[in-house]
């Protein structure tokens, strides 16, 4: 037997990117995927993330949501040291910081430009880095943003000082949809400082459509100018249903379209600084589900159910629904019998008050608002952050014993009235949640319970029900597997692998095809 | 010349600025694009189009849009296919590569526009395309560097921060460019920054040092225009707090000019949505068939999805339809196209909701019009773009309109009970008397209350020039702007 320190350390290869919204995370998940089923134990890893979208690990600590989909990919179980520092924006200049799962403080911008902190941020990385490379064989990075912004350059955790730390090659992806594609390229290399321009070892251009053919004169320039090779163009990649990072493709999404005939008008409210939205990506892939996010009373009018999500903010998302008119709408609904659910911050707020003593959520002021009063529950927050994965037992009129399993990531207690009923029973026998003595409100704190396929058709027919609709049976449990290895297939045939397996000094796949 | 770092840059609005900027200093200033690539096209004058964007622009300069402006349009009809119009004519479909070929031919019409437009004004502001960097394409530049040593004209570099990368972005840029080209470049603007400044100017004082390229300018966000992103569908992000009139505009997938419906978005108590299917249909009190390149291949998506049905059924229900140019042809009876002019030719039967044929000839009408709707004389002003023919049998038309080409002309055709209206007219909207009366007309019908008039389209694009101007006076650097343009009076 191999004692753990006398074991290899882990080959590592980072893919940063020249601008955002590159395709760093997907390609991140495609690599992982492809390594794993060329039989290698892989792992990805970011060490510094701005993201509003958590996953919350077995050990009950939260990093980035995209960290967790790509240690689905890789196949391996999600640890913290996956994303060690996960910043989360709460309000101008201020942001939550997350060190290894657990929430570390509110950190401004002026003390995140800091020197101390910049090599606490360093140390943390690199522990978790080396951790991780005597686990696995391959470490997979993903940097942040672009390397090249001057700017920053000397805080920048998350690009070249990661790489330099893991002794890994870099990948720079360039998104050539935008145009300028080229000058990214080379205008990423001129910037970066000489020691940090020899680790980038290739480039990849992403989101290509057209023909190869036009395109070739200009990597051939680009290979002259820079001595870096292009050692891949990729077309746009399958639908891979990995969560989105941030809230802009939540902005996109917004077609909001109302009078559906045939499906279940389901509203999202979107609430500021919306978190953890990746909960109804579940529902919305019902076939019967029409799921859209509403910011105004209209988009209300003749919906099915209403979903107020987590936030990362619930005093100002309280005020914007009463500011827009929301409030009021939503205490109408419900009072002619439309359910409403709120999860954590939405939880929070359809209750009859929210009390922030400490100024932790609003910044400053002690503050005390009233809820929606549709659920016997107070809160009140303090600095402690709450989270854990459980198990858990409906206590709700439509699904009395149906097994959820889901995550807790709150700050804020919530204290329910005496002699009212909670939503879930956990795993611990404690109970989680309330539910409105007509059972069509309910609020929890449990984040991803829709994802098992019989609460969430538990909870659809009951809306069919409303509306003398048939029942449907629950849709078979959801193969991730399977579009990861789509999304492997798309990007391993247009990168030049066996290159790839240079940078990792590594000789080739261990094994051939999948097992 | 403004070029872009990448697309989507915002050059179009900084020309627009600059264009109104200048206007307002006293200079006789026209915009030009040598090359556009769009699927917005206005009549400008004689029977010739060019771009929305430079038309646009045109008005920011406070000058008649001509078709010097943008001599050479191309509008895709497919992925790889796009219509060619030369000074404002069309000259046939081009694959990509026979376009390439075409080039050559073209060029020398291009350089004579922009030398007209020379002689005829103080200063020209021109609008490059994509990144002047992309080396693969160089050869045939028709619309960034080749046509500014044409022009000899300094150029601008606009860059978007707000994704990232921007400062690779313009070191990369300036890298690729030729010595010759580079020299060219004078100056940096930086566009759509949030945040403070403070913490940016390290990165542009480095930046400076690196290149020696001088900042002309930092621009923020910029809100409150009322101006449609170029081709854009939809205003990103903006939800309505209110509305009473719900309007869905079937998004065909061919679907072009459509630049009339962004002051419809804008309209008070006004709520648009695009619609590819039935299901998304819903009960709109107005639907609108909007034009398209290739009318027939549209009908048949129409009735692939089933709206051709569901269209219907909202008519029976007491929607009221209008179709717009293409739109309108989709609301007749039958049409024919026995010489292929809209696309693979035929003959089919229509929405069949307007007694009305269309036969599509070789000839393209092209026409700025004025004149007045036929039941309510309220004016109308705008233009006509469009293949094909039509001829109404036993109902009204909707205008009476006179073309610049001095002939009177009546336009349309609408239904007894007015609910449904088809028109080749564009900018039909942009009038407030016809968008207010018709969309009043549509609420009595669904007993809404009536709603006072808004402000004209060009009402709204004035004070949004207004805000360029003024973004220009504030965030640029207006002794730069100005010592440019004395440098250039000298050596001419």
């Amino acid at each position: 037997m191999v004692a753990k320190n006398e074991r290899k350390l882990a080959t590592t290869i980072m893919v940063q990117g020249a601008a955002s919204h590159v395709g760093k995370s997907a390609l991140v998940a495609a690599l992982c995927r492809i390594l794993m089923q060329d039989g290698y134990r892989v792992a990805p890893f970011k060490s510094w993330n701005m993201a509003l979208n958590s996953y919350v690990t077995a050990d009950g600590g939260e990093i980035g949501r995209a960290q967790g989909e790509q240690a689905e990919a890789a196949g391996i179980e999600a640890s913290v040291h996956l994303n060690p520092i996960l910043v989360k924006p709460k309000g101008v200049g201020q942001a939550e910081v997350i060190v290894r799962g657990r929430h570390y403080g509110n950190v401004d911008y002026e003390t995140r430009s800091q020197e101390a902190y910049l090599n606490f941020s360093l140390q943390i990385i690199g522990e978790s880095l080396a951790f991780l490379r005597r686990e696995f064989e391959i470490i997979v990075l993903e940097g942040a943003g672009s390397p090249a912004e001057i700017n920053l350059q000397h805080q920048d955790v998350a690009n070249m000082k990661a790489a330099a730390l893991a002794s890994a090659p870099v990948l720079l992806v360039c998104d050539i949809e935008r145009g300028g594609a080229l000058a990214a390229a080379v205008g990423t290399m001129l910037l970066l400082p000489e020691e940090d321009r020899k680790r980038v070892a290739g480039f990849i251009f992403n989101k290509f459509r057209g023909e190869r053919a036009i395109l070739e004169p200009g990597l051939k320039i680009i290979e002259e100018k820079t001595g870096v090779p292009v050692l891949g163009v990729v077309p746009y990649l399958p639908e891979t249903g990995l969560g989105e990072e941030d809230g802009v493709a939540l902005e996109c999404s917004s077609a909001i379209v109302e009078h559906e005939t045939d499906r279940l008008r389901v509203c999202v409210i979107r609430l500021p600084y919306v978190a953890n939205f990746t909960d109804f990506a579940a529902l919305a892939r019902e076939k019967d589900v029409f799921l859209f996010y509403g910011s105004t009373p209209q988009d209300l009018v003749g919906i099915d159910a209403v979903i107020l999500p987590g936030t990362k903010n619930s005093i100002l998302a309280m005020r914007f629904l009463q500011e827009s008119g929301l409030a009021q709408m939503i205490i109408e609904l419900a009072g002619c019998g439309v359910p409403v659910v709120g999860i954590c911050g939405g939880y929070q707020l359809l209750g009859q008050s929210l009390a922030d003593l400490t100024g932790g959520e609003g910044g400053g002021e002690p503050i005390l608002l009233s809820g929606l009063g549709l659920l016997p529950t107070e809160t009140s927050f303090y600095a402690q952050k709450r989270v854990k994965r459980t198990n858990a037992t409906a206590r709700l009129p439509f699904a009395f014993t149906e097994e959820v399993e889901g995550y807790e990531i709150h700050m804020g207690q919530t204290e329910r009235a005496f002699g009212s009923l909670p939503a879930f029973l956990l795993e611990n026998g404690t109970d989680d949640g309330a539910v409105s003595a007509d059972g069509t409100v309910w609020g929890t704190y449990l984040h991803g319970l829709f994802e098992r396929p019989g609460f969430r058709r538990s909870w659809l027919n009951m809306l069919r029900a409303r509306r003398n609709w048939p029942q449907m049976a629950a849709s078979a449990p959801e193969d991730k597997g399977s579009r990861f290895d789509l999304l492997a297939d798309a990007v391993r045939s247009s990168l030049d692998m066996s290159a790839i397996y240079r940078l990792l000094s590594l000789p080739g796949p261990r094994k051939v095809g999948r097992t | 010349m403004v070029q872009g770092t990448s697309s989507d840059a915002g050059k179009t609005l900084l020309v627009a600025a600059l264009c109104r900027y200048f206007s307002d200093l006293g200079y006789a200033t026209a915009p030009f694009k040598g090359q556009n690539m769009a699927l917005n096209a206005v009549a400008v004058a004689r029977g010739e189009e060019i771009s929305w964007a430079q038309v646009m622009q045109a008005e920011a300069a406070r000058t008649e849009p001509t078709v010097e402006m943008n001599p050479l349009l191309l509008k895709p009809v497919s992925d790889t296919v796009s219509q060619v119009v030369l000074r404002g004519r069309v000259v046939g479909d081009f694959s990509a590569q026979e376009y390439q070929a075409y080039k050559a031919t073209a060029l020398p019409i291009v350089l004579d526009a922009l030398n007209t437009l020379r002689r005829r004004y103080d200063l020209v502001v021109l609008e490059g395309a994509g990144s002047p960097a992309e080396v693969n394409l160089r050869s045939a530049d028709l619309v960034n560097m080749g046509l500014a040593a044409a022009a000899n004209a300094p150029v601008l570099l606009i860059s978007d921060i707000d994704r990232g990368g921007m400062f690779a972005y313009v070191v990369g840029t300036l890298a690729l460019l030729t010595d010759s080209e580079r020299a060219r470049v004078c100056g940096l603007v930086v566009n759509r920054f949030r945040g403070e400044l403070e913490r940016l100017q390290p990165g542009l004082d480095s930046l400076f040092q690196l290149t020696g390229l001088p900042l002309v300018g930092v621009i923020p966000y910029l809100s409150g225009l009322s101006l449609p992103a170029e081709d854009s569908l939809g205003i990103k992000g903006v939800a309505k707090k209110t509305w009473d009139l719900d309007v869905a505009v079937i998004r065909l997938p061919r679907i072009a000019n459509f630049s009339d419906l962004h002051i419809l978005e804008e309209e008070e108590g006004v709520r648009l949505r695009y619609i590819m299917a039935t299901r998304e249909l819903g009960r709109p009190q107005l639907i609108i068939l909007p034009g398209t390149k290739n009318t027939i291949a549209d009908l048949a998506w129409l009735r692939e999805t089933g709206l051709d049905e569901a269209i219907g059924a909202a008519v029976a229900g007491g929607a009221f339809v209008l179709g717009i140019c293409g739109g309108y042809q989709l609301l007749g009876k039958a049409i024919r196209d026995p010489h292929g002019v809209d696309g693979a030719g035929g003959a089919v039967s229509g929405l069949g909701l307007l007694p009305l044929e269309t036969d599509f000839l070789p000839e393209k009408t092209i026409l700025r019009v004025s004149g007045e709707t036929v039941r309510h004389r309220e004016a109308l002003e705008g233009y006509k773009i469009h293949f094909g023919q039509s001829i109404r049998q036993g109902v009204a038309p909707f205008a009476r309109l006179i073309g610049d080409d001095g002939n009177c002309y009546e336009d349309g055709a609408c239904s007894e009970d007015g609910r449904v209206m088809g028109t080749y007219l564009h900018g039909l909207f942009d009038a407030v008397a016809f968008r207010n009366g018709y969309l009043n007309r549509v609420r009595k019908a669904f007993m809404l209350p009536t709603k006072r008039p808004g402000l004209a389209a060009r009402a709204k694009r004035e004070s949004s020039y207004c805000l360029l101007a003024d973004a220009v006076r504030r965030h640029l650097d207006c002794d730069f702007l100005l010592k440019l343009l004395h440098k250039q009076g000298e050596t001419r």
